[in-house]
């Protein structure tokens, strides 16, 4: 906490500096979203380096057929014998490395959108908006299944999905984009750096972006919280990620029918993807009061 | 009233053509459609030539959705490949979904208010609490998983008892007879899990916007007006508060609609009902165009239709917005 | 106040829509006796054993039998559920669009068949339909069919040889003619039959089909021998209704009738224990006693026989809502299965068996040498172990194609082969030209040993964990896998693998195995050539005598084993099931569960 002899230092420096400190004092206030920030951390590096670490590897079969989990195997095994905490490690790497993608290209196409429609206004916002709306009419899980399929076959497997679920959760963060630049729009530094030759484009990208990263980096949680439940979702339906590539989605469907017995095939990997989906949520509300400048005790 | 009734139709109409030839562009782009056809070697060549003839397939893209929009609009939506009518299986298909998306949109939506409601008049209190946190799982759980987990409890409940609490398979029992009311229950009987799926993640959604609004309002002039006037807590919660409170909710059930469906869909898939979710999971798997498109634009009619209904009761419960 | 206080109206209105929304879309109407709650008696399921007695004409398997049941003199009435996976397309199952088990096992009581064959693999006359059979001649092979006078359709016509030579035509695949007379050919020259059979041995060897002794009987004469002759006529259709069914044209009524969307009841006649009183698409089927059924009444009033996908079926099974069930083996499933407290279960290893295809078309595996390499490397028992031992102890290495273990023909031709040898797949591929590269994967002439596994259909988890092993396996010895499933089946005839692992059905009809590995054969997807293969089915489809036959079809399974055309793993295990209000259901492998079906009785 600043003591008070740091204060007068404070009033002399550039306005923005401050409330990237004060939006950072915010979220660490946040305990809980800074719990999960760890937690997801943790996951993720256990997902991406553990499997390099652990002794047991996800495709190598054993004699421990169907083995309840134990201190040698901690998530038990499956019916060929391989570690299922190596499978599930997969599967969450493969989860993860999925929406991570699918939140980089819809949140980019989302600010393309969002902010030439709310940049611009007029009758190419009306149109980048019903094609927003357009988009949102049919549901994800539905329009993903009809173009996973496709781009899997001609993008290889996973990224296929990447790319059917990028193009169709755009539409959230174009929303919020929009709106964002609607009101900024009016300020009056636009209008002095319209005054001073700027072009739209280095005023969007210079002047306008920066003051809307809050609210794009909530949207790019919401983006990934939903885009992990879409993925999963896919997978489990058989649309999504297949054999020899794995996710969690398609783990579950493969436990489902061993729920009442081996439970631990079907119930484990279901709480990974809860968790995780748990902690970007926490983050992103975490990100949202600390980003939110009315500072109201209300979380909504 | 009416005016806004037409007004919403003038823009709800062109929004579901263009929708659907959207949809036709995708589902004609998504692969060759007489794939499942060329590979099964028995498939006699004039059988592909036919279909092919059937789907236009020689045709630019606008002529055959146009060929395909004449047809949908005399009733016809085309064949699938295996010769079936398509209109025939979605007319049995969609009544199955519909049945449970509503029951559990409207059980969810009581409940959500419900508990909203009593969150934010008992803000920070351990009902509050307790229901923020449940609220929070609520959202991250994967609806698939979930329906599969109230599937095994079911199960597992069934053994325990030794008698058949719970429904898990299909949506009826097969080759029942007797009276309406034993028809009936037995349907509400399979209806129980996959709604309890549906709404334990829905309910969060409209609790936690339902204590936002009612939050705001709570502040409002006019309720502490009333409160002024003496009048009950009770009375001012649900006669003034709430009333207002309710506005977003109602569009938020609308605009949430569709997310709905898609959630029906996997809960059909984990309890095997013979609805709108089957029938999609069977069209992509079997690259089968004609029932593809239908699907996606009966489901684009059925959402942009809810929307419709959203708005007329946005319309009904806040006098401003007739007007306007 | 609470919400229903302040406004009643409103939230009466949601409640009453709420109650017919759900209401809308309940089942149809009739009003009888609905089915019973089943019993929550324990009665612990196990399997012991009981080898099916060999028989000398055909093949048998062998079964984990729970009780053989004697079909009991329990009371009459009742009903059943019988759960089938998938609904057929149609019913007409010798239609090559709509030929399917399910089908099947839906019509199996309402066609009549003339031979049925038992759990044992022995074909057992169906007396109700002919009182005697007999083989007059076997230069040219004269069969004379005695009929039973009592035989009628439900529609009132008798059973005769309108119906027996409607049968014989339909499925005897001659070609469709042009208006001047000649056969009709398609774009590769090949003639177009007329009917669009899925099937047919046996017909195209007949020479004619006639009524006799004043039409008492129907005498078959053949061209050519043809030892399988008892797998005829099963099941015999109905000419009459069949013409109905294409308004007067019976080769419509085969070609384009009876699809379940279009079923027409009054046409589906029956002429056994059952026929069909509903017929819901998309649903379910409903079998009811056929009322013009001459014989011994069926003990069952009423079978329902919904489309439930197997995974769903021991729940189904738990919960009441079915009553018979007979799923693919999957190991959660028949786990489940057994550990439910009032059921009785069978796991059977039936005629269908798995095995995987070398494409001989890969210049790969064009080479001999390659293939028992694969052949040595591949640990078949492990497979067994993991895969499909835990479904019944008594799973095991298959090693003959034309026969299974427990019937009279079986001999263990797999020689070399019968234990994985890893030395030896080592020492052939060095032998062949193929070095250890840097990455461990073998490479000959800059070429890698890289070889594509396909599967057919993504979603059966046995095959995908069989896949997973062999990959494995094969590893050591520095070949690499790439493993698939494939939901088309079409791949294997258009050659898009390199190892392909699918199944066959076997069993009664030992001349059907003529197609898979003649070099000619229409199902030899890997290509493989040996004119001698060819030479000896040509010998063993037209000996009658059983000894002599079961000679020549070993030894066309030891010049496969030579070839290495094709590796046999298991028999794949099939579980019938059904809970204990029932008694009667036995599993049969050849005929399908519904081979005693008018046995079954409920209490």
């Amino acid at each position: 906490m600043a003591s008070s002899w740091r204060e007068p230092d404070r009033e002399f420096t550039i306005a923005a500096r401050s409330q990237w400190s004060a939006v950072g004092r915010r979220f660490v206030r946040h305990r809980l979203a800074i719990a999960s920030l760890v937690v997801l951390g943790l996951i993720a590096v256990t997902a991406f380096v553990g499997p390099r670490l652990w002794r047991f590897d996800y495709a190598t079969p054993s004699n421990d057929l169907s083995q309840a989990p134990s201190w040698k195997h901690p998530f038990g095994t499956d019916e060929k014998g391989i570690d299922f905490l190596a499978q599930v490690l997969r599967g969450a790497q493969k989860s993860l490395q999925i929406t991570l993608l699918v939140a980089g290209f819809a949140t980019l196409i989302g600010v393309v959108v969002g902010a030439t429609a709310g940049y611009f206004r007029g009758r190419l916002d009306a149109i980048l908006m019903r094609s927003a709306d357009l988009v949102l009419t049919i549901p994800l899980i539905a329009i993903a299944a009809v173009m996973a399929y496709r781009f899997s076959r001609s993008l290889g497997g996973w990224f296929g999905v990447v790319v059917a679920l990028a193009l169709f959760t755009w539409p959230g963060t174009a929303r919020i984009v929009r709106a964002e630049f609607l009101s900024l729009r009016e300020k009056e530094f636009v209008e002095a750096a319209q005054a001073s030759g700027a072009g739209p484009l280095r005023i969007i990208v210079v002047h306008l972006l920066p003051n809307v990263v809050g609210s794009l980096a909530v949207a790019a949680t919401l983006t990934m919280a939903g885009g992990v439940l879409a993925e999963t979702s896919l997978s489990f339906l058989g649309l999504g990620v297949r054999f020899p590539d794995t996710s969690l989605g398609l783990i579950i469907s493969n436990g489902e029918q061993a729920a009442q017995t081996r439970p631990w095939l079907f119930y484990i990997p279901g709480v990974v993807i809860l968790v995780i989906v748990l902690c970007i949520n926490f983050v992103g509300d975490g990100l949202r009061d600390a980003f939110d400048p009315k500072q109201q005790r209300v979380r909504a | 009233m009416l005016a806004l009734i037409g007004r919403r139709l003038f823009v709800a109409v062109p929004l579901v053509v263009v929708a659907s030839f959207l949809c036709f562009a995708l589902v004609a782009s998504s692969g060759d459609p007489l794939e499942a056809l060329r590979l099964n070697p028995r498939t006699p060549p004039a059988v592909i030539a036919k279909r092919s003839s059937e789907l236009h397939l020689d045709q630019p893209i606008v002529v055959r959705y146009s060929s395909w929009l004449r047809d949908a609009l005399h009733g016809d939506l085309g064949t699938d490949n295996n010769g079936s009518s398509v209109s025939a299986q979605l007319s049995r298909a969609l009544p199955v979904t519909l049945r449970l998306v509503l029951v559990a949109e409207i059980v969810a939506v009581l409940i959500g208010v419900a508990l909203g409601v009593v969150s934010a008049t008992k803000q920070y209190s351990w009902f509050d609490l307790g229901t923020t946190a449940f609220s929070f799982v609520a959202f991250a759980l994967p609806v698939f998983w979930l329906a599969a987990v109230f599937k095994d409890l079911g199960i597992r409940i069934n053994r325990a008892v030794g008698h058949r609490l719970f429904f898990t398979v299909q949506q009826q029992s097969p080759g029942l007879q007797g009276s309406t009311w034993h028809r009936f229950a037995d349907t509400l009987g399979h209806l129980v899990l996959p709604a309890l799926t549906l709404i334990v993640v829905n309910i969060a959604t409209y609790s936690r916007f339902q204590r936002a609004s009612m939050l705001d309002v709570q502040t409002a002039d006019y309720v502490r007006t009333a409160r002024g006037k003496g009048l009950s807590e009770a009375r001012v919660t649900v006669r003034h508060a709430m009333r207002n409170a309710l506005i977003p909710v109602t569009t938020l059930v609308a605009l949430d609609f569709g997310q709905l469906l898609g959630g029906a869909v996997l809960t059909e898939r984990v309890f095997q009902w013979k609805g709108m979710g089957t029938l999609l999971v069977t069209a992509v798997t079997k690259r089968d165009v004609n029932l593809m498109q239908a699907w996606l634009v009966v489901i684009a009619v059925t959402v942009v239709v809810f929307n419709l209904v959203a708005d007329v009761m946005y319309g009904v419960l806040d006098p401003r917005t007739r007007r306007g | 106040m609470t919400l229903l206080q302040r406004a009643p109206r409103s939230t009466a209105l949601l409640i009453a829509s709420l109650l017919t929304i759900a209401a809308c879309g309940s089942s149809a109407k009739n009003g009888t006796a609905t089915t019973a709650q089943p019993a929550a008696t324990t009665a612990a399921a196990s399997s012991s054993s009981a080898a099916g007695p060999a028989s000398t004409t055909t093949t048998a398997s062998s079964s984990s039998a729970v009780t053989t049941a004697a079909p009991s003199a329990g009371n009459s009435g009742g009903s059943a559920i019988f759960t089938v996976d998938t609904e057929p397309t149609g019913l007409n199952y010798n239609n090559a669009d709509d030929n399917s088990a399910q089908g099947s096992y839906l019509m199996q009581h309402v066609w009549p068949w003339a031979y049925v064959v038992d759990p044992t693999g022995v074909f057992v006359l169906n007396t109700d339909l002919l009182t005697k059979v007999e083989v007059t001649k076997s230069d040219p092979q004269t069969i004379v069919y005695t009929l039973n006078p009592k035989a009628v359709w439900s529609d009132g016509t008798p059973i005769g040889i309108d119906d027996f030579k409607y049968s014989w035509i339909a499925q005897n695949g001659a070609p469709a003619k042009n208006a001047d007379g000649t056969d009709k050919k398609d774009d590769k020259g090949n003639p177009v039959p007329l009917y669009n059979a899925a099937a047919t041995n046996g017909y195209e060897d007949v020479k004619s089909v006639e009524s006799t002794d004043g039409g008492t009987t129907i005498t078959v004469v053949f061209n050519k021998p043809y030892a399988d002759w008892q797998a005829m006529f099963g099941p015999v259709i109905p000419f009459e209704a069949f013409k109905a069914e294409g308004g007067g044209d019976e080769v419509k009524g085969f070609n384009e009738g009876f699809k379940k969307d279009k079923i027409n009841l009054a046409n589906v006649v029956s002429g056994a224990a059952y026929k069909m009183s509903e017929y819901k698409v998309g649903q379910s089927a409903t079998l009811v006693r056929n009322d013009k059924w001459w014989g011994a009444p069926a003990k069952l009033e009423k079978i329902i026989v919904p489309f439930i996908a197997d995974p769903q079926t021991p729940d189904a099974l738990a919960n009441g809502e079915a009553d018979v069930i007979y799923p693919q083996a999957q190991l959660d499933l028949v786990q489940k299965v057994k550990g439910e407290s009032n059921v009785a279960a069978q796991v059977g290893f039936g005629t269908f068996w798995e095995h995987l295809d070398f494409n001989q078309t890969n210049p790969i595996l064009a080479d001999v040498n390659v293939r028992k390499a694969i052949a040595k490397a591949i640990d078949r028992s492990d497979i067994v172990t993991k895969v499909i031992k835990p479904f019944d102890a008594k799973a095991q290495v298959l090693d003959n194609r034309m026969y299974f273990p427990g019937s009279a023909g079986y001999v263990d031709n797999g020689g070399d082969y019968a234990k994985a040898d890893l030395v030896e797949a080592k020492r052939l591929l060095d032998a062949a030209g193929w070095k250890p590269g840097t990455d461990g994967i073998l490479a000959k002439g800059g070429k890698k040993l890289s070889l594509r596994l396909v599967w057919y259909k993504v979603a059966n988890k046995r095959r995908e964990s069989t896949a997973q092993l062999v990959q494995n396996q094969l590893k050591q010895i520095g070949i690499d896998i790439q493993a698939a499933g494939n939901d088309n089946g079409g791949f294997l005839s258009a050659g898009d693998f390199d190892i392909a692992l699918f199944g066959w059905t076997g069993g009664s009809v030992l001349s059907a195995n003529t197609s898979i590995f003649a070099d000619d054969g229409g199902q030899n997807y890997g290509k493989n050539k040996d004119p001698k293969i060819r030479q000896l089915f040509d010998q063993a489809n037209v000996e009658l005598d059983a000894t002599k036959r079961t000679a020549l079809m070993n030894q066309i399974d030891v010049l496969v084993w030579n070839d290495m055309a094709q590796l046999p793993i298991a028999q794949v295990p099939e579980l019938l099931a059904w809970n204990n209000r029932i008694s009667g259901p036995q599993y049969d492998a050849y005929q399908g569960p519904t081979w005693n079906e008018p046995f079954w009785t409920a209490k």
